[in-house]
């Protein structure tokens, strides 16, 4: 039997906000990056059947994720005709030299920084799915939507006092496993 | 007197764990303080705590929407449903 195994009606509840905050700052925009999400789950569907097992349900999914975001860029790149190299060599003090037009670098200080967050963030969400499902889903609601503790309440039935336990329990819960993971 | 301005440890947890999302009271979180005065377990929790907070924040996690969410679960259903035909 494979070490993992496919189960497709999780896959949003489990998945779907790691996938998400992968996608964004990759694409920088909310609604690319769910169609390159929703491509992802139908292929995922498709070629479930190649799976075996070795790599976490999740690690599969970020795979076909990639291709799907490289692809992306693949077809906006083309639809702008190819990617222009503009080349000036009449510089007052380089004439005659062909300098490629200085492109500003993208991989600066800031965007690696970017990167790094978005890593910490991924390891938060990986440090969540290894929690109790529901206490995962009150705690993200509480801190990263940042619902009202009335709102929260409401929509899971519980008592303020219950919510705070099981905040107590989540945030324990992460501390640990960042700790370990990330920190 | 003691009962007033002293509290246990797990009221100091809920407290700090309130003051994360600046919901806990004033009041509360002065007894807080005070506990923490002399509580060295608290105090690394207490740390510990504001770290994560810290890092959350930094992380600038989003979640997506709620509706989205529900358009997936569906698309894979109704896929999911006719592969398995």
């Amino acid at each position: 039997m494979p070490a993992n195994e496919l189960d497709p009606n999780k896959w949003v509840d489990k998945y779907s906000d790691y996938l998400f905050n992968y996608t964004i700052v990759r694409v920088n925009d909310r609604e690319v990056a769910n169609d390159l999400i929703s491509e992802t789950f139908l292929a995922a569907l498709k070629s479930a059947k190649y799976f075996k097992g070795e790599a976490s349900e999740r690690t599969w999914l970020i795979s076909i994720l990639k291709r799907k975001i490289i692809d992306y860029y693949r077809k906006i790149n083309s639809r702008k005709g190819k990617a222009e190299v503009r080349v000036n060599y009449t510089d007052d003090y380089n004439e005659g030299e062909w300098l490629e037009e200085q492109v500003p670098d993208q991989f600066d200080r800031t965007a690696e920084d970017e990167m790094e967050n978005n890593e910490l963030g991924l390891a938060i969400l990986e440090c969540l799915d290894s929690i109790n499902e529901k206490h995962a889903s009150i705690f993200k609601r509480k801190t990263i939507d940042g619902a009202d503790t009335e709102t929260i309440c409401n929509e899971f039935n519980i008592t303020p006092s219950n919510l705070w336990v099981i905040i107590h329990r989540a945030r324990t819960a992460l501390a640990a496993c960042l700790e370990k993971n990330w920190f | 007197m003691r009962k007033l301005f002293f509290i246990d440890c797990s009221k100091a947890a809920e407290c700090c764990n309130k003051s994360q999302y600046k919901e806990a009271k004033p009041l509360d979180k002065m007894k807080l303080f005070l506990h923490l005065t002399f509580c060295q377990a608290c105090r690394k929790f207490s740390s510990k705590n504001s770290k994560l907070t810290e890092a959350i924040k930094k992380s600038k996690i989003q979640s997506c929407s709620e509706e989205q969410k529900q358009a997936w679960r569906e698309q894979i259903k109704k896929e999911f449903a006719e592969d398995n035909v």
